[in-house]
């Protein structure tokens, strides 16, 4: 097979033979060292066979013996492919150009995708990686990754690991950040827990420190919970100071007034959509649109940048960008006041929920008709954490005998 | 055996015999000496000491050089016919 492609390759061509012997042909072709392969008998007098461009022409000194007559009716092979396209100089010098090109192109950066974690300044990454010879439109040539990632962990304390994969002419930079270190608690520092809301104490835990409340107690915003003033707990112990650590849950009211108007103006889309495309080659942006593209009418805009590419490896610093305008409409919103009060009380609790460290117990709300709007009094009962570290600078209590004061 | 016999037999050595190989629809036989008839329901090769004859359908000649020749085809029949040399 492989044979019969480089021979196609080479050149061959397909004959038709017809005369009265077409086996003297045959022979005549042997004798004459011409191969001669797919023959096929047409009729009793023509048959078609399938030959070199080399034999063909020694075929041509040996037509006066064979008493038949011999048209070419295919041709295949390099010879006559550059033949035909000789003529089309232009063709060929616009193909090798365009390759040129590519290959040209392919030695440039042309995509950098920087993907930093969280805590990364990618402002100040961006500025290393042009320092250093990374940017679109860089030559490949001259990049040196290792230098690269050495000046982003020295410079930028906030890195931890830096990857820097290059894909044909893209290249992408993952940074992740450092884990920062806990923040120590100072035990020795005097903290103690203050109420950030008046409540009735419902549950104590005093992890460290003493607890100056216990269940059922009310206390208002600001009264000391747990003390970081600790007393001897022995005959020859000393009253100390401590870091106060605990939670102190308790029954709280949560209460808010909420005023919305009865109407309103909404934007809702009316299915209308309207597409316009760019093209942008490097950073020169060429618009295939009139004009500002954007409509008179009020609309969403989604804007979609894809970026052209040879293959996965290859890609080019074309773009094509594609803004679709979503039309929308104002339209006019009115709600009666129950209806719209019960709302905002839900959505309010709602929002409570998510931010209360406890339970909401119980729930209610009185809604009142302004006329152009609606006032919305809710209020909930809640079993919250109520206790906060704060600075603590209660005396130390009197040195006590503990027997006595079991 | 006479000069003319001699030089028969001796020819015949140095040729070789004709040798034909089968395998599927392709038929190939070295050491021809050309090609007495072609047609699509017969090939008659000429090979020292006698002809091969091949019957079938479809016939078609695959390759043809001096060395072998190569038919395709539905092969029914293929026959030796002594020249009688």
């Amino acid at each position: 097979m492989f044979s019969r492609f480089l021979a196609r390759s080479v050149g061959e061509v397909r004959i038709r033979v017809r005369g009265a012997s077409t086996e003297r042909f045959l022979n005549v072709c042997l004798r004459g060292e011409i191969a001669l392969w797919d023959v096929t008998r047409e009729d009793a007098r023509t048959l078609t066979a399938t030959l070199s461009v080399r034999d063909f022409y020694a075929l041509r000194r040996l037509m006066g013996r064979t008493g038949c007559r011999v048209r070419i009716v295919e041709r295949h092979g390099a010879p006559f492919w550059v033949n035909r396209v000789r003529a089309r100089w232009v063709l060929g010098a616009g193909v090798f150009g365009l390759a040129a090109l590519l290959v040209v192109l392919s030695q440039f950066l042309w995509v950098l995708e920087i993907d930093a974690a969280p805590g990364v300044p990618v402002g100040a990454l961006r500025e290393i990686l042009r320092e250093t010879g990374i940017y679109e439109g860089a030559y490949l040539g001259s990049v040196d990754t290792a230098v690269t990632r050495r000046a982003i962990q020295t410079e930028l304390p906030e890195a931890s690991v830096v990857a820097i994969t290059r894909i044909g002419n893209a290249m992408r930079v993952e940074v992740d950040a450092a884990v920062p270190m806990p923040t120590k608690v100072d035990r020795a520092a005097p903290t103690g827990l203050v109420a950030v809301r008046d409540g009735v104490v419902s549950k104590v835990t005093a992890n460290n420190g003493q607890a100056l409340v216990k269940p059922g107690d009310a206390v208002e915003a600001g009264t000391l919970l747990i003390s970081s003033a600790v007393p001897n707990t022995t005959e020859w112990g000393q009253p100390h100071r401590t870091h106060g650590m605990g939670r102190v849950m308790a029954y709280t009211s949560r209460t808010d007034e909420l005023i919305h108007p009865l109407s309103w103006t909404e934007w809702r889309q009316t299915g209308q959509t309207h597409v316009n495309y760019a093209l942008v080659f490097g950073t020169r942006r060429i618009n295939l649109y009139f004009g500002s593209g954007i409509p008179a009418w009020g609309c969403d805009k989604i804007i979609e940048k894809t970026r052209l590419s040879i293959g996965s490896r290859l890609l080019l610093p074309v773009s094509v960008v594609r803004q679709t305008y979503r039309e929308k409409d104002a339209v006019p919103v009115t709600q009666d006041a129950q209806t719209l009060g019960d709302a905002l009380a839900e959505q309010w609790l709602e929002d409570l929920a998510g931010e209360l460290d406890g339970t909401i117990l119980e729930s209610s709300w009185k809604i009142e008709d302004l006329g152009d709007a609606v006032r919305v009094r809710v209020t909930a009962s809640c079993e919250e954490q109520i206790a906060a570290e704060m600075i603590d600078r209660t005396p130390l209590p009197e040195k006590q005998d503990p027997e006595q004061t079991e | 055996m006479g000069l003319k016999e001699l030089c028969a037999s001796l020819g015949q050595t140095v040729q070789g015999t004709p040798r034909v190989e089968v395998e599927g629809e392709r038929l190939v036989i070295e050491r021809h000496k050309g090609v007495r008839a072609y047609s699509t329901t017969c090939i008659r090769v000429d090979c020292p000491g006698g002809e091969v004859c091949i019957e079938g359908e479809g016939l078609t000649l695959e390759a043809l050089s001096r060395a072998e020749v190569s038919v395709h085809g539905a092969v029914a029949r293929v026959s030796w016919k002594d020249s009688g040399g």
